[in-house]
């Protein structure tokens, strides 16, 4: 059953993604728009230096990372005057830079034609990539887990709550939330690498507005500051427009119905559940 | 009282069993009949901003289905949205699930190259009737077309160009893909005939082109050659050629064939090259049985799904055999003459049109 186990690893890595999402999202309260962007950087840091350059597996991840990271970092200085709506379009525009970039810097990043991307041998296989896949997702899950029950998470709550408040406390809010995009960037940065040697494949429409709206539509019908929630609705909004291709319509009216039925079903959920399933907090 | 209570819920649970057993049986009934016949998966976008493409080929896929009625084969549609994630999915779906010996799409080719890889690690054809890309030449054994690679359209268009008595040429293209692609090869050709080009590219979905056209006004070529596959993009472009003024030949490619573009002020005499729409039989079959005329890639569609079911006649049991059969295939299609070469690509042929009263007509 290689389709489900394609599926199911195509949950592990968009489930570490929004997790990570919702570290600086729904944990800290930063609207950070350009989180694909992140993706995209770990997606071609990989393809180039794995695929062109050979380095070896480990160093590509780690780098992959550590290049979002960097690039976090100056983001996160260079709108560190902005708050709330202000970020998020600083942000969004910076997502627009970066796609840019890769867009047109064609001899590198291969513009508008892409990269094929070379799967390393042990990985090859389905199995062996979903239980690579599985591992990663435990253990990032388990790192932010802690990060957020740790008395930096109480903090980072306190920030997205009350920024003024917590300033008045004598913490630096301005350094938690650097801290805070800089892990979501790493993860981020990572499993961008793992989409690209999924995919075996990146193009720079990949990372455009589309993968934004489906990680930001798992993190509100998840909840916001909820990772539990958040695994629960990867599956829920990536699951459902899959089974319903089983869903016997009529051809001539497959895709639109399928979109709609799609939409309607995550409207439901959020007219239920107005935080998504398990969010505890509203942004204001 | 607790006694029967229990009692009641084992029968219940009893029950419960036997129905997902017979459920399950008869799933696997079900499968095992369809074992017996071939699937052929159709993964194209069917919604989404190129669903236009996807329906219009699969209009030509079905047409293709009842016109050649082939015994023991079925067609499952999936939709793609153009989109690379989603063909990955579709085209995995298709091949674990449906068990299918080939499948027809995608069109874009973004879209293309990401289900190659699957396809072709998984040994099943992939044919597709819209993606122009020159990388999908080299994207694998079993990935094939039957639209030529944008390196034969810009060959084509600089010889039109060039023997229609212009020395020199500004080309206007989409910096994408496409675009790029087909300019670049453009460029050369035309350079090597001996002309002089001028490029300038203009992001996708932008309608205001004055500066790039000013500076081709200031070159004065002798033609302008607009490459665009969005008929906003388009029309807007020769709308402002007209009111900058600029007096060279127009030119066109395919992807301006539309009646919005003909109506435009100023696109009267803009000679276009195109893809096959059909033979004039295809043509009126299609009008026939949809009431309108084949869309964009139509023919190409039907195309595919004959090559395929030729293949499964002419005695392939499987995608393997199929793959062997295409390569040696060669017949009449639709659109042209459909014989793959050593890369799965066709040669192919354009056809020339010229707006004439507001009309493209035959040129």
């Amino acid at each position: 059953m290689y389709y489900v186990l394609s599926l199911l690893t195509q949950i592990g890595i968009y489930a570490v993604i929004a997790l990570s999402f919702n570290l600086a999202l729904g944990f800290t309260g930063i609207i950070n728009l350009s989180h694909i962007s992140f993706l995209a950087l770990g997606a071609y840091t990989t393809a180039i230096l794995y695929t062109q350059f050979g380095m070896s597996f480990g160093v590509v991840m780690v780098l992959s990372g550590l290049l979002s990271g960097c690039v976090a970092l100056f983001l996160i200085y260079a709108c560190r005057k902005l708050r709330g709506d202000y970020l998020a379009l600083g942000t969004l525009s910076f997502h627009f830079v970066i796609y840019s970039f890769i867009r047109n810097l064609e001899t590198i990043t291969g513009g508008t034609r892409g990269l094929i991307v070379d799967r390393p041998a042990f990985i090859n296989d389905g199995i062996n990539f979903f239980i690579m896949v599985v591992g990663l997702a435990v253990v990032f899950t388990f790192i932010l887990a802690r990060i957020v029950r740790s008395p930096f998470g109480t903090l980072l709550g306190a920030v997205r709550d009350d920024e003024k408040l917590a300033r008045a406390l004598g913490k630096d809010s301005q350094l938690l939330k650097v801290k805070a995009i800089v892990i979501s960037a790493f993860i981020t940065g990572v499993m961008g690498g793992v989409l690209a040697f999924f995919l075996r494949y990146v193009h720079p429409d990949f990372f455009f507005l589309y993968e934004l709206v489906t990680i930001l539509t798992i993190v509100i019908i998840g909840g916001l500051a909820s990772l539990r929630g958040t695994l629960i609705a990867t599956f829920i909004v990536l699951l459902i427009p899959e089974i319903l291709r089983f869903v016997a319509l009529p051809s001539s009216i497959i895709g639109p119905s399928r979109q709609i039925l799609y939409s309607i079903i995550l409207l439901l959920i959020l007219l239920i559940h107005s935080r998504g399933i398990l969010g505890k907090v509203d942004l204001h | 009282m607790i006694i029967s209570r229990k009692i009641q819920q084992f029968i219940k649970l009893r029950s419960f069993i036997r129905a997902t057993v017979i459920v399950l049986a008869a799933l696997m009934l079900l499968l095992g009949c369809a074992r017996s016949k071939m699937t052929i998966g159709v993964m194209v976008p069917l919604s989404g901003d190129a669903a236009a493409y996807g329906t219009s080929v699969q209009k030509g896929v079905q047409l293709a289905m009842e016109t050649l009625n082939v015994k023991n084969v079925e067609v499952v549609f999936e939709d793609s949205v153009c989109d690379p994630k989603q063909a990955n999915n579709a085209a995995t779906k298709l091949i674990t699930i449906d068990n299918v010996v080939a499948i027809i799409g995608e069109l874009c080719s973004s879209a293309t190259l990401a289900a190659a890889p699957i396809a072709e690690a998984n040994g099943v054809v992939l044919l597709s009737p819209a993606s122009t890309s020159p990388d999908i030449t080299d994207a694998g054994d079993f990935i094939f077309r039957d639209v030529p690679s944008d390196a034969k359209q810009g060959v084509f268009a600089a010889n039109l160009v060039y023997n229609d008595g212009n020395t020199s040429v500004a080309i206007l293209f989409p910096n994408e893909d496409y675009g790029k692609g087909f300019s670049g090869v453009m460029d050369e050709a035309f350079t090597s005939l001996g002309g002089t080009t001028i490029l300038e590219s203009f992001n996708r979905g932008e309608t205001d082109v004055r500066s790039q056209l000013t500076k081709i006004k200031r070159a004065n070529p002798d033609a302008i050659f607009l490459i665009s596959n969005s008929p906003d993009a388009a029309s807007a472009a020769i709308r402002q050629i007209k009111e900058l003024a600029l007096t060279a030949k127009l030119y066109g490619s395919e992807g301006l064939k539309s009646d919005a573009i003909a109506q435009t002020p100023g696109a009267e005499g803009l000679i276009i090259s195109s893809v096959s729409a059909g033979t004039p039989d295809f043509m009126a079959r299609h009008e026939q049985k949809f009431g309108e005329v084949p869309g964009p890639f139509s023919a190409q569609g039907y195309d595919a799904f004959e090559s395929i079911a030729r293949a499964i006649e002419a005695g392939a049991k499987d995608a393997n055999g199929i793959k062997n059969e295409l390569y040696t295939l060669s017949f009449e299609g639709v659109s042209g003459t459909i014989d793959y070469d050593e890369n799965g690509d066709i040669s192919g042929g354009y056809e020339l049109f010229i707006v004439q009263n507001g009309q493209f007509v035959p040129y």
